[in-house]
């Protein structure tokens, strides 16, 4: 007879048959979820050893990797990619670490409205970021280079966006908001006394800040960096968009090309995107390492815990002028070029003329009127509400087996959610559509449908919600649930009835940006879409290709707008009734957004 | 059944009261994580209806105790009855939902998105109890605790007292065969802890729940136990009354723990009845009683509680005296603390406010030979 059931007779205690079913389908789950991240990963792996797209056909070859690694293009493309990334990466570093400082830590003036700013830069739809940096900082006509022409008499450009500069600056400036979130919460938990006893130790700001200030923040530095890279490397418009016309050629980019006019065959770019597999894995693998060091912060924050903010006459002046330059140059120039341009009926700054006249509503007209863009934003709009629900499903699972379980191999559920953010999404399309068209049979059943791309979105927000979702359960005390089961609920029940209810906002919030980054998220649909399925970034990115840019820019301002109000009815909805001033605002980068985003609403 | 016959079976449950009805029997309970052992051959048991504190430093292992009771550990060896039944034993145990034991969490865990009235019905909707005698028993037991004012409301809007009488009778309301206390008093102010110590007994007594308190306050330990277990790095060191416990120390750490006992090391010299004189290291002589069997020439350890110390003059003299030297007066309001050197220790002796000792002096102290405990120094 086994322990077990020797336990439960002599117990007279009814055993749950929740205790052997439960762990069986938290496996199959894990499972399933794990099938869908690593198995189209897999096959383009396979396929980039074969000559042809049948899985396991024709036998294996490394002439795809001879020709791509024997390839001066290949080489050339990989340095540029090097380049942006870590120059992008730096500036944002620069731009996220000096603003978070300048909003926590001094008086900076109108601090509240500046503070949103750079996160504000996360709702802007991704074809209205290079788009307005072309319009505004292009060569020749670009408007910042007809100012200086027409004010200062200026002979050619000042600024010029199709360089390799421009496009670092590009990178830099708009992904530094993800830094800037990160690095507050670090940044406003350093205490007080911590400083003070620098400063009674005989050091000035400056050697308090580098010797004590960002070595307390270093584990969130490195994590911010980490990331920052990620998202550089994995950005496809930016290389595509700038970078194609300009002549400098991202490795990204090519395995756009390739996919889109294969002329090199399908294995070639399974070849390339393999290769690129390989580079984002080691960044991702550092910043799983930086990461597993966040919990250090612990000691940064604690009980009486006081911060403080310095009052600095002539510093927060110059503060004020650089988070500012960086709020207009980042969020409200393109914002206003987006908005202007969606009222005219043409946009042309030919020859330095002022391309600001005929104003017109003719373009929302059109988006409101011509059926394939209705039926786009309402598609989109389901789309994005299926994905964000069925992402916040799994997160929410994977979070409470990996943190509020003590089950076998939990971290796997971990790995598992977090494994999507080697795969830029590109390159997850990429792999999901070689996955199609390698099985016999399935070409036929999932090529070109919406379901394909409702699988391409899951996997690629899992990783951002996981961190919103595991965020906020990591919080909820171990013994709140434990109180639960003291009480003789079951774990499911515990679960519905304690877990969802305390994280309820955060999981509004975490579905409020789902939506909106589902809504217009082009990067992992642009080559899996469906003849008969429009979405509304595709749409967009059609714009764009045909010159219709004041069209694009009417469609960006519906998009800007329509899942935005969306998003606050849900974080709205989330915080009806809530409850329990005993909660403190999560410790993750995203609680200042959070409580932020709450404030402005 | 193999289990019952097996020669688990507690030398406890042979020797000791038959443990019957509600009591507890923990017998041999053993639990390392990683190479850490963190409980060894933990066992003791508790009569049905009483009160058993789990008195130990934090590392001691008293908490982890009170989670295996509470089925949210496993015991890596070892095994717990509830009422006779087997409800963990050897890496397997009886889920924490299928106990039906309440547990006062030390942060009281309450849910913060639950009323008051939600709390305490939790238990009961959880065990399909109807509405009508939820409605009753959540009445009933927030009139013995004093919240019946306050079920509407949320635990925030609640202060620290009222938060824990929630918490208590969230444990209470489904009638548990055994209630665990963890630290219930820590969040509290000393005035507050006195008062709600005092409802807790009044509780306990009106339910007549067996409970097991887990404490770190040897006061409060006192206070409220039938039975208290000392406990220190995974072990336990001694079981009994609080008397026995404080009056009758068996090893030189329980002397310090409980009681605060000064110490100072020598040697038998002599052996009458109970009575056994040691020599301490300076030469003097003192008359104690010890719980060991000693011979002469055995080293032992004298532990005499600062509490059973005075200065010649100041009561009955036994006959029993030795001579130290002011190192420190300590004047504490209603009481002077002098820090006496004897031998090569500090003794602690509390004296009246308006005593005039000054550092330097030479002072002859007395004790009762009773109060003074010789302790083999090998014991633990």
């Amino acid at each position: 007879m086994t322990m077990a059931v020797a336990v439960a007779r002599v117990g007279g205690i009814r055993r749950r048959r929740s205790r052997v079913v439960t762990p069986v389908i938290v496996g199959l789950f894990v499972a399933a979820v794990a099938a869908v991240v690593t198995i189209p990963v897999a096959i383009i792996v396979v396929l980039s050893f074969q000559s042809v797209t049948p899985l396991f056909k024709g036998g294996f070859t490394l002439a795809n990797f001879s020709a791509l690694l024997g390839s001066s293009t290949t080489w050339e493309t990989l340095g540029n990619t090097l380049i942006f990334t870590a120059g992008g990466t730096a500036l944002a570093m620069f731009l996220g670490t000096v603003t978070a400082w300048a909003m926590t830590s001094v008086n900076v003036p109108l601090r509240s409205i500046l503070s949103v700013l750079p996160v504000c830069i996360l709702i802007l739809p991704p074809l209205v970021k290079d788009p307005s940096w072309i319009i505004l900082f292009g060569k020749d006509n670009g408007l910042v280079n007809l100012f200086f022409h027409h004010v200062f008499g200026v002979q050619g450009s000042v600024v010029d966006v199709f360089t390799m500069t421009g496009m670092v600056l590009m990178a830099g400036v708009f992904t530094s908001p993800t830094a800037y979130a990160i690095l507050l919460t670090p940044l406003r938990s350093v205490d007080r006394s911590l400083l003070e006893a620098s400063q009674m130790s005989g050091a000035k700001l400056g050697r308090t800040l580098w010797k004590v200030v960002l070595p307390l923040i270093r584990p969130a530095l490195l994590s911010a960096a980490t990331l920052t890279a990620i998202l550089i490397a994995s950005g496809f418009e930016t290389p595509v968009i700038i970078g194609l016309p300009a002549r400098i050629n991202m490795f990204i980019a090519e395995i756009y090309e390739s996919i889109s006019s294969p002329v090199n065959g399908l294995n070639y770019a399974s070849a390339q995107a393999s290769v690129y597999l390989v580079l984002t894995t080691v960044l991702v693998i550092i910043y799983l390492r930086a990461t597993r060091n966040e919990r250090r912060f612990a000691a940064v924050s604690g009980r009486g815990h006081q911060h403080t903010v310095i009052q600095a006459p002539v510093l927060r002046w110059v503060l004020f002028a650089f988070v500012s330059i960086y709020a207009i140059v980042g969020f409200l120039a393109p914002l206003a070029v987006t908005v202007l341009t969606a009222f005219l009926p043409y946009y042309s700054a030919a020859g330095g003329k002022n391309p600001f006249h005929d104003w017109t509503l003719a373009n929302f007209e059109q988006v409101f009127t011509t059926p394939q863009v209705t039926s786009a934003i309402l598609t989109s709009g389901a789309l994005a509400a299926t994905v964000a629900l069925g992402v916040l499903v799994i997160t929410v699972f994977l979070s409470v087996v990996a943190l509020k379980t003590r089950a076998r191999g939990r971290r796997i559920a971990e790995i598992v959610g977090m494994a999507p953010i080697a795969t830029p999404a590109l390159v997850y399309s990429v792999a999901l559509l070689m996955t199609v068209l390698a099985i016999p049979g399935l070409a036929r059943v999932a090529y070109g449908t919406i379901g394909l791309m409702y699988v391409a979105e899951l996997v690629v927000f899992i990783p951002v919600a996981l961190r919103l979702v595991s965020s906020s359960v990591i919080q909820v005390q171990d013994e709140l649930l434990e109180a639960s089961r003291m009480s003789g609920a079951s774990y499911l029940r515990t679960i519905m009835t304690v877990l969802i209810p305390i994280i309820r906002p955060a999981l509004f919030y975490a579905g409020g940006v789902l939506f909106i980054e589902a809504y217009r998220q082009l990067a992992s649909i642009v080559l899996l879409v469906a003849s008969n399925v429009t979405l509304v970034p595709f749409v967009s990115w059609t714009f764009w290709v045909s010159g219709g840019y004041p069209m694009l820019s009417a469609l960006n301002v519906v998009t800007l707008v329509l899942p935005l109000l969306v998003a606050i009815a849900a974080v709205g909805v989330g915080n009806i009734g809530r409850r329990g001033a005993t909660r403190r605002p999560a410790d993750s980068e995203t609680a200042p957004v959070i409580t932020r985003l709450e404030r402005i609403i | 059944m193999a289990i019952d016959t097996a020669n688990t079976v507690s030398r406890l449950a042979k020797a000791g009261p038959a443990v019957t009805g509600k009591g507890v029997l923990v017998n041999a309970l053993s639990k390392t994580y990683g190479s850490n052992l963190v409980l060894d051959d933990v066992s003791f048991e508790v009569p049905e209806g009483s009160v058993c504190t789990l008195l130990g430093s934090s590392g001691s292992g008293k908490t982890t105790t009170l989670r295996m009771l509470a089925g949210l550990e496993r015991p890596d060896a070892g095994e717990i009855r509830i009422g006779g039944a087997l409800v963990a034993s050897r890496g397997d145990a009886v889920p924490a939902e299928s106990r039906g034991i309440g547990l006062v969490f030390q942060s009281y865990a309450l849910w913060p998105h639950m009323r008051i009235f939600d709390q305490i019905a939790y238990p009961l909707r959880v065990r399909r109890t109807k509405k009508s005698e939820i409605e009753r028993a959540v009445k009933k037991i927030a009139d013995a605790v004093g919240l019946s004012e306050l079920l509407g409301r949320y635990p925030s809007e609640l202060s620290g007292g009222q938060q824990q009488r929630v918490a208590l009778a969230r444990a209470l309301v489904f009638n548990p065969r055994l209630l665990l206390l963890d630290e219930p008093l820590s969040n509290l102010d000393a005035a507050l802890r006195r008062q709600t110590r005092t409802e807790l007994q009044r509780i306990q007594a009106e339910f007549n729940v067996t409970t097991v308190y887990v404490t770190h306050d040897q006061e409060e330990a006192m206070a409220v136990s039938d039975q208290v277990v000392v406990m220190s790095k995974g072990r336990v060191l001694a079981t009994g009354t609080p008397r026995t416990i404080f009056d009758h120390p068996t090893s030189v750490f329980v002397a310090s723990f409980v009681g605060a006992s000064n110490t100072v090391p020598g040697q038998v010299v002599g052996i009458t009845g109970k009575t056994v004189t040691v020599r301490l290291r300076d030469g003097a002589e003192l008359k104690g009683t010890t719980p060991h069997a000693l011979k002469n020439g055995d080293g032992v350890v004298v532990a005499i509680k600062p509490i059973d110390i005075t200065p010649r003059g100041a009561s009955a003299d036994h006959g029993n005296a030795f001579v130290g030297v002011v190192l420190r007066t300590t004047y504490m309001g209603d009481q002077i603390e002098l820090g006496i050197q004897v031998g090569d220790r500090e003794f602690r002796v509390p004296v009246e406010r308006w005593d005039e000792h000054k550092v330097g002096d030479k002072i002859e102290l007395l004790v009762d030979p009773k109060r003074v405990s010789v302790l083999d120094e090998k014991e633990e």
